[in-house]
């Protein structure tokens, strides 16, 4: 296709952008997913897709997910932890697609916290921070 | 299931024969899919990420892992234990010697830790075969703008503000060069770009066509509005051919795309780039033999003035850039001339690639803001010297530069500086020699290169770099005298006095700089001879 003018450029990255933004963002709000063995067999790729998805829909510099090993907390997972740029990270256990969904919206697009659903403060520093 | 996982696969020429990065390549792609993860993981292959010592390197994004010496049998544990189950696989981490840890992000690895990355923005971070990642990360928006909201003076006025100047190594004005040809008069113009990269050790612009040839595209564009030129020539060395297969396929997605072609973004302006193939001869990287060797004539170097900006190729107003310079520029434009300026030393603003090479630990890639010394580039970026051994002396410039030695590892690095220490900038290969390495047999070395090299025009050059190397052997041989070395010496400055080009100018300073700072080992091989 040929790009005529700025905008046509500007609509031109906005398509391919989902390929590279992987590779970028430090600074951007992080969804760590536990992805260990207990974790994936109690569906932890389905959460990990679901908010991958989210967040890409959100747009650019909305956060990124990125999977980490088993915690030893087994009987909580799906675990995840939402980490806010110069926060504390903060658990989430027994986490389905819904749930997900929720926190992406409320805690990482929102920057409120669901209580309901952490799994405490002792579980968030388990997490193999990365 | 979306997109998650970007895996970076190095394939840099440096990586492509270390190991067999392309097998690793395609053992993630078999692999990923086999395990499902076709539509999570994406596997890209980059260009060069500049720490070709420890290659095959492979960075798994957004996780910000750094993986080293990668084989193909390495894939299937990535796969499962990283790409699966998040575990980073430790074995094949980075570890820094002396610490005793594993480093697995860039940030924290003593080599990243002090580069600055402009004209390597994009190696070892994008597909160079892929135009849409190069758009993706804010590529031809620059050409956009200048396009759509600059005229050419006001483009080459900002080049000139940011205080850019040539990164083959004579650190010429780039903005003024611009200039110049943008004034000279003429029916037609011509860009070239300076892609004959012919130092020993050197790979910089290699390894820039190879990573981000779109980058060196757009600003041979840039150029082109800015002089008036509408044809680029890219004057690349054939034995580069990973370079020129990667610059011809983003050639052909530029036209695809309309950034290269008619009417450009609509602004009128038409540009469009023919490739010359050098044969590697080292004198048609000077710019008047450059465009002798385009023209079909032989490779040898003219009078200066008329400089090329006036009349140059087929006589008509030329400008020649090099790689690293054009590499620049697209940044330029985008963060402004102050910010440009800002970085590096105040002489000597922005940043310079350097190909580490010799016995230092981190051979490689490293792009520093000017002003950084010798002695930070070597210790902490290059991780010091190989086997532990001792430091003896640094070769920058190549042939055309001197060896520095232990009492200039605190010169910062810019144009000026350089040459107050003897060597001079060059196009950025740094050569690094330990206690085992003998002064005179180096300076042989290099001038075996420059007898070599020397197109034979000028007769200090053609005769003198032989007459030179016949007094090095002598004195390695055990043979010389004390006469020798004073004649060595007279003949050393009267061909640089007396050639016609840079290569003869500068063949002496090998000489001269080792008879400066290393005299007491042609003093040492003469005085055996004498016993």
């Amino acid at each position: 296709m040929q790009i005529k003018s700025l905008e046509e450029l500007k609509a031109v990255r906005e398509k391919v952008s989902a390929k590279v933004s992987p590779r970028r963002g430090s600074g951007e709000p992080r969804v760590l997913v536990g992805m260990g063995t207990c974790g994936i067999s109690s569906g932890a790729r389905e959460v990990m897709g679901e908010i991958v998805g989210r967040l890409s829909g959100a747009g650019e510099g909305s956060g990124k997910a990125v999977p980490v090993g088993c915690i030893g907390m087994c009987g909580l997972e799906p675990l995840i932890a939402v980490v806010m740029p110069g926060e504390e990270p903060v658990a989430y256990g027994n986490v389905d697609k819904e749930k997900a969904a929720q926190i992406v919206d409320s805690h990482v697009l929102g920057g409120k916290i669901i209580d309901e659903y952490t799994a405490g403060a002792d579980i968030a520093w388990r997490f193999q921070w990365r | 299931m979306a997109l998650r996982c970007n895996v970076l696969v190095c394939g840099g020429s440096a990586c492509l024969m270390s190991g067999d990065a392309a097998k690793v390549a395609r053992n993630f792609e078999l692999i990923l899919k086999a395990k499902g993860f076709g539509d999570e993981a994406q596997v890209v292959t980059t260009g060069c990420f500049g720490f070709c010592e420890q290659g095959p390197i492979v960075k798994i994004e957004p996780d910000n892992v750094f993986y080293i010496k990668v084989s193909p049998s390495d894939v299937k544990t990535i796969v499962e234990e990283h790409i699966t189950k998040g575990r980073i696989v430790e074995r094949l981490l980075y570890e820094e010697p002396g610490l005793r840890r594993k480093l697995g992000k860039t940030e924290d690895m003593p080599f990243y830790k002090k580069q600055v990355r402009i004209a390597l923005r994009h190696c070892g971070l994008i597909n160079p075969e892929d135009i849409g990642e190069y758009i993706a990360l804010g590529g031809y928006e620059a050409l956009g703008r200048v396009l759509t909201n600059m005229t050419p003076q006001q483009v080459s006025d900002e080049i000139g503000r940011s205080g850019l100047r040539g990164r083959g190594g004579g650190g010429f004005p780039t903005g003024l060069k611009w200039e110049i040809t943008r004034q000279s008069p003429g029916e037609k113009k011509y860009i070239i770009c300076n892609a004959d990269e012919g130092d020993p050790g050197a790979f910089m612009d290699r390894s820039i066509l190879e990573g981000d040839p779109q980058g060196v595209i757009e600003a041979m564009a840039i150029a082109g509005y800015a002089v008036g030129a509408q044809t680029g020539i890219i004057y690349i060395r054939a034995e580069y051919p990973l370079a020129i297969k990667r610059l011809d396929t983003a050639i052909t997605q530029a036209r695809a795309h309309g950034m290269l072609g008619k009417d450009i973004f609509g602004s009128g302006f038409d540009f469009d780039i023919v490739f010359h193939y050098g044969a590697g001869a080292f004198v048609c990287g000077e710019e008047t033999a450059l465009i002798n060797s385009c023209e079909g004539k032989r490779g040898e170097p003219d009078y200066k003035p008329p400089y090329p900006a006036q009349t140059g190729y087929k006589g008509f107003p030329t400008c020649v850039n090099n790689v690293e310079t054009l590499a620049n520029i697209p940044e330029i434009i985008l963060k402004g001339a102050e910010w440009f300026a800002g970085i590096g030393s105040p002489k000597s603003p922005g940043t310079k690639v350097f190909a580490l090479a010799g016995k230092i630990r981190n051979v490689g890639l490293v792009e520093v803001p000017m002003g950084i010394t010798l002695r930070e580039i070597i210790y902490e970026i290059g991780g010091g010297i190989k086997g532990g051994k001792k430091f003896k002396a640094v070769q920058t410039g190549g042939p055309s530069g001197g060896l520095i030695g232990e009492d200039g590892l605190d010169t910062p690095i810019d144009y000026e500086s350089l040459l107050g220490a003897g060597s001079m900038m060059g196009s950025g290969g740094m050569i690094v020699m330990d206690e085992d390495d003998n002064a005179v047999d180096i300076t042989k070395f290099y001038l075996e290169f420059a007898l070599a090299e020397s197109c034979g025009r000028c007769t200090p050059c053609r005769i003198g770099t032989k007459r030179m190397h016949e007094i090095a052997e002598k004195i390695l041989a055990g043979e010389g005298s004390m006469d020798d070395l004073e004649l060595l010496e007279q003949m050393a400055e009267m061909i640089r006095d007396s050639s016609l080009c840079g290569l003869g100018q500068s063949a002496p300073n090998p000489v001269l700089s080792t008879l400066r700072g290393f005299r007491k080992e042609y003093e040492k091989l003469i005085g055996k001879a004498k016993a």
